[in-house]
């Protein structure tokens, strides 16, 4: 193939992702619609119920629905059943109503550029609120050049519809340091993750929040947004500086679900008080994303700054 | 230093170069005011200078550098168009300012105008000054760019990710181990020369990245430039000043209202633009800059006056 032939079928790739419902990968080749049949094998273990019909998690977008909200799986609600997320528990306490673009796997960039797609389609929400993941880079996954060995892209390659192409986030290791991930040398197709430093992910996240950022200053919409990730207090102090739509969470929140006696507002203290009784209020039913609590805990920190807003 | 050190210290590093001035590497240690030219033997022996730098921009005069280190008037709220672009349009080694698109366009239809554009910018970086333009200067009513098909925005961390040909050991004064900048990606990655089978740490990203990279992150900022430009009643035009294949060119048309092709434009439609083209014709360096590589005065009236038939104000 030559470059010209490499150039057009790639930007005929991306034509035909245009719209919110093509830059859903759970809406692919290889996945079901449902939440189910997402490259990474883990998704197709459990039922997720409250899909809308762009293959996002919660209530169908509305050019009317007041709040957008950004985020990845831990968003998304992965393993949960039900939609018991911060975006449900938030909304039901401020009778507002919303849509959820956030998707299993995604990084600040594919969130912002879906949240760009979501407003040339549905126009503006009023308010934007984002728990974003840290260090994640979204880039197309060229099978003879870079790729990212772990996404076991097979499933999408068998049914031929997108050969070699697929777009995708790639988490990258916090420690390049370790030389378990970051290895001296580095064979074609290249492994992205083996020598993406964190730093790249974290100069991307800072671009596409400060264009998110502008954006909404510009169209009168009230962002805000944090890291669901740990960021030590140097950094947290940093991001207070540069971004007034930023806020961030009490520290020990981010490794323990606080008493539940310290929840600021009266209604997320009963609705705790209700889910702690109940499963996966510590952590979801995969062991590794939210609980229901922690989502409860987000939900009345998000409350308490826009309380007097809305 | 652990990861959490490593972390603050980029996020500081972003901090402080969060202002247009900052974000223009000819501001940067290492640089120098564009007005001073250099002389081989000068070159040689000033630290901190990129190979870019030495050969594109230090060797040629450049006038019509406004204070913030940008090519053109100065930049203010109220200014009706915002010219993007990298070095074509920036105007490496063509001394007058008057010659490039943005001002010949300016001479027609009397707008006033800012240039953003900066050698060696990608689509990405050019889309992230504009975006810091209209949070300082507030919006322009018309957006046009003229941009470079290939390239990614990324930063230089020193230990881990390189383009080999920046030397950046300029810039390391001020940041250390971290510059941003944009490489030039290959059009041809099968061509052995430019893909290795074999990197080694700190790997080249020339080395590594295919075309599809840049790609990708150019419709991405150009659909996010679109629809701030939609949202905010901005008339956004924009092409590549590289060819990118007919086929391209069409998908290109088919997928964004602003862009036209400017690819092997060669007639000027405009009486006005062709009595200018004649005027300039027997002017030095009207066919080619004085560098042998960047626009001539004659492509700059082509892309002025293919600008003003697709603005069609």
């Amino acid at each position: 193939m030559n470059t010209g032939e490499r150039i057009a079928n790639f930007q005929n790739l991306i034509n035909k992702r245009k719209k919110l419902k093509d830059l859903n990968h759970l809406n692919r080749v290889g996945g079901d619609g449902a939440g189910q049949g997402y490259l990474v094998p883990a998704p197709v273990d459990y039922k997720h119920k409250r899909i809308n019909s762009l293959g996002y998690r919660g209530p169908e977008f509305s050019s009317s629905n007041d709040f957008l909200f950004l985020g990845c799986s831990q968003t998304w609600g992965y393993s949960f059943e039900q939609e018991e997320v911060w975006p449900k528990f938030l909304s039901d306490k401020i009778e507002k109503t919303y849509s959820n673009i956030s998707a299993p796997g995604d990084s600040v960039q594919s969130q912002v550029a879906k949240a760009f797609s979501y407003f040339k389609e549905f126009g503006h929400p009023k308010y934007v609120i984002g728990i974003l993941p840290f260090a994640r880079f979204e880039f197309p996954y060229i099978s003879d050049t870079v790729v990212f060995k772990s996404l076991q892209p097979k499933p999408v390659f068998d049914k031929n519809e997108i050969p070699k192409v697929y777009f995708a986030d790639i988490y990258i290791e916090y420690d390049l340091n370790n030389t378990k991930f970051a290895p001296s040398f580095s064979k074609t197709p290249h492994d992205v993750r083996e020598f993406f430093p964190i730093e790249l992910a974290l100069y991307y996240n800072n671009i596409f929040i400060s264009i998110l950022e502008q954006y909404c200053e510009s169209n009168n919409i009230k962002l805000l947004w944090s890291f669901w990730e740990a960021v030590d207090p140097v950094t947290d102090n940093l991001l207070k500086e540069k971004y007034k739509s930023y806020f961030s969470f009490p520290l020990e929140m981010h490794n323990q679900i606080p008493d539940i006696q310290t929840l600021k507002d009266e209604y997320f203290k009963v609705l705790a008080s209700k889910y702690k009784m109940q499963d996966h209020f510590r952590v979801a039913p995969d062991a590794c994303h939210f609980g229901t609590g922690k989502h409860i805990f987000i939900a009345d920190e998000i409350y308490n700054i826009i309380k007097d807003q809305i | 230093m652990n990861t959490g050190e490593r972390i603050s210290n980029f996020q500081s590093i972003i901090n402080n170069n969060q202002t247009l001035k900052r974000l223009n590497h000819l501001n940067k240690p290492g640089s120098f005011p564009c007005e001073t030219i250099m002389t081989d033997e000068r070159l040689q022996k000033t630290p901190g200078l990129s190979l870019s730098e030495r050969g594109m921009v230090a060797k040629y005069e450049h006038n019509g550098i406004n204070s913030f280190g940008y090519r053109g008037p100065e930049f203010k709220n109220g200014n009706q168009i915002l010219a993007l672009g990298c070095s074509q349009t920036w105007g490496v080694s063509t001394k007058e300012e008057k010659f490039l698109w943005p001002s010949i366009l300016n001479e027609k239809i009397n707008f006033t105008y800012s240039n953003l554009s900066v050698p060696g910018n990608s689509v990405q970086s050019q889309i992230i000054k504009a975006f810091q333009y209209f949070k300082e200067f507030g919006n322009p009513e018309i957006i046009i760019g003229v941009f470079p098909f290939a390239r990614f925005e990324f930063p230089y961390i020193s230990d881990k990710i390189i383009f080999k040909t920046l030397q950046p050991e300029v810039y390391l004064s001020e940041n250390p181990n971290v510059y941003f900048g944009d490489i030039y990606i290959p059009y041809d990655l099968n061509k052995d020369s430019k893909k290795n089978t074999f990197t080694k740490t700190p790997h080249d990203m020339n080395e590594i990245f295919s075309i599809e990279v840049a790609l990708y992150y150019n419709n991405v900022f150009i659909s996010i430039l679109e629809q701030y430009c939609k949202s905010n009643n901005i008339k956004f035009i924009w092409t590549f000043w590289e060819p990118a294949g007919p086929k391209a060119d069409q998908l290109l048309i088919e997928r964004y209202s602003g862009y036209f092709s400017s690819n092997n434009k060669q007639i000027v439609k405009n009486e006005y633009f062709q009595i200018l083209s004649k005027e300039y014709e027997s002017v030095d360096h009207f066919g080619m800059a004085p560098d042998g590589s960047h626009f001539g005065i004659k492509k700059h009236i082509i892309m002025a006056d293919e600008i003003y038939y697709n603005l069609n104000i």
